[in-house]
């Protein structure tokens, strides 16, 4: 049977209202993904120039050079991830439960580092983590750190900066799931014999489950790829994977390098957090 | 689901309805929200073992008494004693009484038996799981333990929450508006199963609402609230029958108030005029201490006859002329203008005789037996409590927008 003009439009329809979200996905996920597995795969030199041989010795030759670089990149963005948590939590809590009329202020506060560079932020903490600063001056006194130890260039100040930078990624959506709990539901708990910490650990924190594990994905997944923070507040012995990569595309140009490294980190995370999240059955909270 | 409780919780019943124990008391209790005076000097004792309605307008102050009662509101000053005890200062968790919630506040991410074994679990209790178990089967939702309180409709919510308390076995069960988000079908129906539970567990329960007919199908006794006061308190006909202000006359039922003069005094009744008319009132049923009195009578206690028919020395008679009729199915209500008086008079008449209607410009007279007059004191506002409730002669249910968009805003999700 013959399809009229109208019922032919009609089958395309679908295929005309979702083009322009696949375009989308085509042009800024899957070409550049595309791209990057590809480049890869290649051999040769800047110079000489490269090309695709299907080269997947690449693969195994960024494992076995770089697998410290890796460890320690997830090492350091799930502590910070942690102490992100730590800092995050309590303060979204607070913005939430006892801020009162403070709570859009203090919310601004919470996003308003963001409206400054990433790097003028980073290298502020170069100067409150130098040798002479408040920090480090500090803890001397109170002899937590002796006179020949320093924070700068320290594992420590390279975690200090990933939880500073994202920090807000993770207080916001704790917010978020904190504000959205019925505080009545609270009030229900503690009409039910429960005290305002069984009432918080019975009712408010499985509620802001959802928040958690958001706020974790936001910092842990920027944070294992970061490599601002090592280079600036790092040391040669606190790079990380992503110094490793900048390195190999700006200074060596080894592309394909590179690129393995960049597949090999993306299949890491995208292993990791469901890996994690499936442990833990957090995806069903989402 | 009512006979399942009686031989399970016998023991129940004798442990908490001792006579003179479980007493709930309510002493000057006073709560102000800045220069806001929610509630005002309340005294309020509530038997142990009864159904005890606290009935008022949003914003009388109800709600604002339940939470001090739940250890949710502080009050600003007075006391809150249950079993001769002095609660007032008790936190929220340590207080031998459970609300069930306007809004249910059920635990959307806990099972609806964990949910009702929170109470259980937190005073770390035996046997929790037949405890549960048995309540659940009380309110008919021992298929449902294992979901979800959003898989279940609003009456099933209702209900969780209800067993949620109950299975606490509380001193004091205190009810906020329960029914106020269910349609009136599964409202009565809830409204009898409440009474039925309260019955047979023997429990005290206080029970807050806007509703009066809510309020005189269940309740023993009621209190009328306003402005953070109690108008009135009694059983619910003696409310209805013999309201003392013109708030309770209006807020329960609907009333016929008109303005009178007292005259004097002729045996045990009080001899009043209204509109240049003789009324006589109960001695009793008088609640004023002016000479100048609102006389009133209930639309339906009234009969209309046509004027000219022989007067009955037993029954007061005011005349007047037809307004208007309108016909609801089981009666007429008749709005008759009275001459001299502002307001005209409504009479409520059962369709019991055949007949034509009476047409508006009809002279008719309006009769009622003496005992149903009442007199109120002439310097209230007449026209106190009206519009916050409906009188059950039509039977709609009114609820107030502010309370409407709150429930939208706060409903149980779906």
């Amino acid at each position: 049977m013959a399809l009229t003009a109208a019922e032919k439009r009609r089958n395309w329809t679908p295929y005309l209202l979702l083009a322009p979200m696949l375009l989308w996905l085509l042009m800024f996920f899957l070409a550049p993904m595309v791209t990057l597995l590809m480049g890869s795969l290649q051999s040769g030199s800047f110079t000489e120039g490269f090309n695709f041989t299907f080269e997947v010795s690449n693969y195994v030759n960024a494992i076995v050079a770089y697998w410290p670089w890796f460890l320690r990149s997830i090492g350091y963005a799930l502590v910070a991830t942690l102490c992100a948590l730590l800092i995050a939590y309590p303060l979204a809590y607070m913005i939430v439960f006892k801020a009162g009329r403070w709570k859009y202020i203090l919310l601004v506060l919470v996003v308003a580092p963001l409206f400054a560079s990433f790097l003028v932020r980073t290298l502020a903490w170069t100067t409150i983590l130098a040798d002479e600063g408040v920090v480090v001056g500090t803890l001397r006194s109170l002899h937590i750190l002796s006179p020949d130890q320093w924070l700068l260039a320290t594992p420590v100040s390279v975690i200090a900066g990933l939880t500073y930078n994202f920090l807000p990624f993770m207080t916001l959506p704790i917010y978020v799931s904190l504000d959205r709990i019925d505080k009545r539901l609270i009030e229900a708990a503690t009409d039910l014999y429960a005290s305002g910490f069984r009432a918080f650990r019975r009712v408010t924190l499985p509620l802001s489950l959802p928040g958690i594990v958001s706020g974790m994905l936001l910092v842990f997944i920027p944070a294992a790829g970061d490599f601002v923070n090592a280079q600036l507040l790092g040391s040669v012995e606190t790079q990380m994977i992503g110094n490793v990569i900048e390195s190999q595309y700006l200074r060596a140009l080894d592309y394909p390098m590179a690129s393995a490294l960049s597949v090999i980190l993306i299949v890491l995370i995208i292993g990791l957090v469901t890996f994690s999240m499936r442990r833990s059955r957090a995806d069903e909270l989402l | 689901m009512t006979e399942v409780i009686t031989a399970e919780s016998e023991g129940l019943k004798q442990a908490t309805a001792l006579p003179g124990e479980g007493d709930l008391d309510l002493r000057g209790l006073v709560k102000r929200y800045g220069k806001n005076t929610v509630v005002d000097h309340l005294d309020l004792t509530i038997p142990s073992g009864q159904l005890f309605a606290l009935l008022g307008p949003s914003g009388c102050g109800k709600t604002t008494t339940l939470r001090m009662v739940a250890g949710l509101e502080h009050p600003d000053e007075g006391q809150i004693h249950l079993s001769g005890t002095d609660i007032t200062q008790l936190r929220t968790f340590r207080r031998p009484v459970n609300t069930v919630f306007q809004s249910y506040a059920l635990f959307p991410h806990l099972t609806i038996f964990e949910n009702v074994a929170f109470g259980l679990r937190e005073r770390r209790k035996k046997d929790i799981k037949a405890k549960v178990s048995r309540i659940l089967e009380t309110v008919e939702l021992q298929a449902m333990a294992h979901r979800k309180p959003a898989q279940l409709s609003g009456g099933q919510q209702q209900r969780v929450a209800l067993a949620r308390a109950l299975v606490n076995e509380p001193q004091v069960l205190l009810l906020d508006e329960p029914l106020g988000a269910l349609d009136m079908k599964l409202r009565r129906q809830m409204q009898y199963q409440i009474k039925q539970i309260q019955n047979e567990l023997g429990l005290t329960f206080l029970h807050v609402t806007h509703d009066q007919e809510e309020a005189m199908t269940m309740a023993d006794k009621i209190a009328v609230m306003n402005n953070g006061r109690i108008e009135q308190m009694g059983a619910p006909e003696e409310l209805y029958e013999s309201p003392r202000t013109a708030f309770v006359a209006n807020f329960l039922g609907s009333s016929n108030l008109l303005e009178g003069e007292v005259r004097g005094t002729d045996g045990d009744v009080v001899v009043t005029e209204v509109v240049g008319q003789q009324v006589r009132v109960p001695k009793d049923r008088v609640h004023s201490a002016h000479q100048s009195v609102f006389v009133g009578v209930r639309p339906e206690k009234i009969h209309v006859v046509e004027h000219g028919t022989a007067p009955d020395p037993s029954e007061n008679e005011i005349s007047g002329i037809v307004l208007d009729s309108s016909f609801i199915g089981i009666g007429t209500e008749y709005v008759v203008t009275v001459a001299g008086s502002f307001e005209p008079m409504k009479a409520f008449v059962q369709n019991r005789s055949a007949g034509a209607r009476l047409a508006p410009g009809t002279p008719v007279s309006l009769r009622w037996q003496i005992p149903f007059t009442f007199a109120l004191d002439g310097h209230e506002d007449p026209h106190a409590g009206e519009g916050s409730a409906v009188g059950p002669a039509t039977g709609h249910i009114s609820v107030d927008a502010d309370e409407m968009s709150a429930r939208a805003k706060h409903g149980p999700r779906k």
